[in-house]
């Protein structure tokens, strides 16, 4: 009997016909709207239980033995459910945000269903018994729950999107958020008790004080005089949710976020405070309206880029006003700092971010476009690709950036990965005020310059190439410059001086091309009094040069 | 809008019947496809006019072509994976029918990647041997795909295979299909030119007027040299050129062709003398309006010489073009 209670409820899933009885709608309706219905008046009881929380368990222990002898009139007759039972089921429910009823609606109905075969329903002193909190975010729980959440694992992931609009709901009838900074004090609260909840069943007392601290957080906002009219619907809710509800300790801490968030400094749910951001109430009260719509409530500015593989968190998802901040962050550090693995991962991070909430406006066509022109700086095109391919269909939906300072890089670009016919649909779709622009037409004027293999006007093109069209043109110009040496050793006999060749290979000093050079091994060719290089002697290394600096390129343009 | 549905629900219901059946269901098939595809041009155009009508809202685009496509695209795959053993009564002589009608869609649409991926999935299986070669089919079938195949690799700057697929499209075309032929040639003759400098006869331009003006006066500037005169006409064809992707082409021919032919002419007019200074070439240039400096001229002389339109090398030293003693411009 000394197990910590929430192995008890380990227990076959074979009961769980009252599934959706119960809707989350409902709850978070009669939640926000009515501070007196169902899980908030988890109750009376509960306010006085939860005082007694933080006991031992050996002394549970005794008291469940007292308390089975005090009033077990049923005697395992399920109809019939003790009022302690009641209101820790209330209580369950109140500990878990609206997203995660279900999951609680599982737990409990294990931990109910067990108590009921083994017949000590009534037994058990509800009253003290921990919530029935894991399965939902308790990832570490201890080694026998290790199978259980691997299968628990998708359910978990159902459970969080739903959350999304769950949260928006409650936030948007209350209009009551909190201002960031308690947005960020929570945040913070959550990351430490996580940890701790992360720890093993060793240290299963310091979670209980921990729960004990977040129950009587919850506690103050629902310590409430319960009306005869509302103990009648806590029964009902408690006869399904027996066999329904299910939670996770992590999910209590969750509840505490939520509450610092929405409840008023005084913590009493009854006194909402209507002041609002406009940027909140801009994300999520107005997107509310919307179903499906995906809001986060990461309030960190900074986060690692990791692949989705499962449903989106919205626990780590940043909203559109914090991603803002974000993106000013960001740019302070790149100007400082100039990390590119730390910046790319951190856009990549936010690029997703948008994307999982479908935030398609100018911010996000902002944030494509400074990440594109970082990953240009860098020379990270497949990158930039992903950019730019975002960016089309951004400006596509007409919304405002730099469409044409875009679409000249897109042109080189595309000469980078010489895909022709690509290039071809882009000149049909090209008007003559597109034509017109500067860096337009010196895109264009590139193109008919690598057509030709004029790498005179070529090598001029790049070195006055407007924007940031010479970061692209850097990706193919080392290629070009093989050709043009390939022709230059054709045509030209018996020599040409160092000088010409930097000059139309387009380098800016004599060192640099002879660089070039040395590292392609032509500069055997060179005579090194006159610094004049033999055409004829260097044309086969040119050729092959050419050859190999031809053959690799695929069509993403990624190296 | 009704029609369309109509027909797209027909195709749709006839791929279903058509899996099970052989070679006699081609014929109501061509029909059926070849309806809903101008029957869809037909819903797009009615749907285009009226949102032109109403505010313009920048709600769906007419997308019915791109909807049959799908459809018939459908179809191909109906055709293509006939595993009667028996190929006389295949459902694969349909392909090329279907194929050419998606080109046509496809170019219209100007979705080309789509076509040269319908491309791939033919050679692919006419490489494992599953279908007949081309030759084999109606010579009608072939000439349609052979055009559009052609016009893929000329807009690849594919010029020899574009030569050969344009090639026997024209050969195999109907006497009498005058527009067909025109068509075929629009695209042929700027390939022959730039590949073999070939002119067409006058006889030519006889049969086809329109190909006459799009195309006589630049063909003729080129033979010159006159570069003035083609920069003229090819700024007044641009658009022309541009929407049925010849204008890159015309481009390459610039350099290609009307460019060595104008250092010719100055070859010509310095008595044929071997060595040419590069100012007298940069002199040529300035007389047809191009007005750049040595280094440039030197560049187009490398890149002529590097392509074989002229013999010789350059004498940087010299600031000399050094031609050679026979036929510096060759043919």
């Amino acid at each position: 009997m000394a197990l910590p209670p929430r192995k008890i409820k380990l227990a076959p899933e074979g009961s769980s016909n009252y599934k959706g009885a119960y809707s989350v709608v409902d709850v978070s309706k009669s939640i926000s709207s009515k501070p007196n219905s169902s899980s908030t008046k988890a109750t009376k009881a509960s306010s006085s239980s939860t005082k007694q929380a933080p006991m031992t368990l050996s002394s549970k222990t005794s008291k469940t033995t007292s308390s089975s002898a005090q009033n077990s009139p049923a005697n395992g007759n399920p109809a019939v459910w003790p009022d302690s039972l009641k209101a820790y089921v209330g209580r369950c429910f109140a500990s878990v945000g609206p997203s995660q009823r279900g999951a609680m609606e599982k737990n409990l109905k294990k931990v109910i269903t067990s108590a009921i075969e083994s017949t000590s329903l009534w037994a058990i002193d509800w009253d003290t018994r921990e919530l029935p909190l894991d399965g939902i975010r308790a990832v570490d729980d201890g080694e026998d729950m290790m199978e259980k959440l691997k299968t628990d694992a998708k359910k978990r992931a159902d459970a969080k999107s739903d959350s999304a609009t769950g949260t928006v709901a409650v936030g948007a009838i209350r209009t009551s958020p909190p201002p960031p900074s308690s947005y960020k004090a929570a945040s913070i609260t959550f990351t430490k008790s996580d940890q701790q909840y992360s720890t093993t069943n060793g240290q299963a007392s310091s979670s209980i004080s921990k729960a004990t601290k977040r129950s009587a957080k919850w506690d103050q906002r629902s310590v409430e005089p319960e009306t005869t009219e509302d103990s009648a619907k806590r029964k009902k809710t408690s006869i399904f949710a027996d066999t329904n509800y299910l939670s996770s300790n992590v999910e209590q801490v969750r509840k505490e976020k939520r509450l610092l968030r929405f409840d008023s400094p005084s913590g009493n749910e009854s006194t909402p405070t209507p002041v609002a951001t406009p940027e909140y109430v801009s994300a999520t009260f107005v997107q509310d309206t919307e179903q499906e719509i995906f809001v986060g409530r990461s309030m960190k500015l900074e986060k690692k880029y990791l692949r989705l593989t499962s449903a989106p968190d919205p626990e780590t998802v940043r909203p559109l006003h914090v991603l803002r901040q974000t993106l000013d962050l960001l740019k302070e550090k790149w100007k400082s700092e100039r990390n590119y693995a730390y910046i790319c991962d951190q856009f990549k991070s936010m690029r997703q971010d948008l994307t999982v909430q479908l935030i398609q406006n100018e911010f996000t066509v902002n944030v494509y476009e400074i990440h594109a022109r970082i990953a240009l700086e860098n020379g990270d095109l497949g990158e930039y690709n992903q950019c730019q391919t975002q960016l089309r269909t951004l400006y596509a939906m007409n919304i405002a950036g730099h469409p044409i300072e875009f679409l000249a890089y897109r042109i080189l670009y595309l000469l980078h990965t010489r895909n022709r016919s690509d290039m071809n649909d882009l000149l049909i779709e090209l008007t003559d005020e597109q034509k017109a622009d500067d860096a337009i037409a010196h895109a264009l004027q590139v193109r008919e310059a690598m057509t030709d293999q004029d790498y005179h006007s070529l090598m001029r093109l790049y070195l006055s190439a407007p924007n940031m069209g010479g970061y692209i043109m850097d990706s193919f110009i080392d290629r070009e410059r093989h050709a043009a040496l390939e022709i230059i050793c054709k045509a030209f006999r018996p020599d040409v001086p160092l000088r010409f060749l930097t000059d139309e290979i387009g380098f800016d000093s004599d060192k640099s091309c002879y660089e070039f050079l040395e590292k392609h091994a032509l500069n055997q060719f060179i005579d090194e009094s006159s610094l004049r290089l033999r055409a004829k002697d260097a044309y086969p290394t040119a050729q092959n040069n050419r050859m190999t600096a031809f053959k690799k390129i695929d069509i993403k343009g990624q190296i | 809008m009704a029609a369309y549905r109509e027909q797209n629900a027909l195709t749709q219901l006839l791929n279903r019947i058509a899996e099970r059946t052989d070679k006699w269901v081609l014929p109501v098939v061509y029909t059926v496809t070849q309806e809903l595809r101008i029957i869809a041009m037909e819903a797009d155009h009615y749907i285009e006019d009226r949102m032109s009508g109403s505010s313009a809202s920048n709600s769906a685009k007419p997308n019915k072509l791109e909807e049959a496509a799908r459809t018939i695209n459908r179809t191909l795959t109906v055709c293509l994976n006939d595993r009667n053993s028996s190929m006389q009564n295949s459902r694969k002589w349909g392909v090329y029918f279907i194929i050419s009608l998606l080109f046509k869609i496809y170019f219209k649409l100007g979705t080309i990647s789509l076509a040269t991926s319908v491309v791939r999935v033919l050679n692919a299986s006419s490489a494992a041997g599953d279908i007949p070669s081309v030759e084999e089919y109606p010579k009608a079938h072939m000439v349609t795909f052979k055009y559009y195949v052609g016009i893929l690799a000329f807009m690849d700057e594919e010029y020899e295979k574009a030569e050969e697929h344009l090639h026997v499209a024209l050969n195999n075309c109907h006497k009498r299909a005058t527009r067909n032929q025109e068509l075929i040639l629009q695209y042929l003759l700027p390939t022959h030119l730039l590949l073999h400098r070939r002119y067409p006869s006058k006889a030519v331009w006889r049969t086809f007027p329109r190909l006459q003006i799009i195309y006589e006066e630049l063909f003729n500037a080129s033979k010159r040299g006159d570069m003035r005169t083609y920069e003229a006409a090819l700024a007044a064809r641009e658009k022309l050129f541009v929407t049925r992707r010849i204008y890159l082409t015309m481009l390459k021919i610039r350099t290609k062709i009307v460019r060595p032919r104008l250092f010719e002419q100055v070859y010509l007019a310095s008595d044929k003398s071997t060595r040419v200074p590069v100012s007298a070439f940069r002199k040529g240039l300035e007389f047809v309006g191009i007005d750049v400096d040595d280094d440039q001229v030197e560049c187009w002389a490398a890149v002529m010489i590097y392509q074989g339109q002229m013999k010789g090398y350059i004498s940087r030293e010299r600031k000399t073009i050094v031609l050679s003693n026979n036929d510096p411009f060759p043919r």
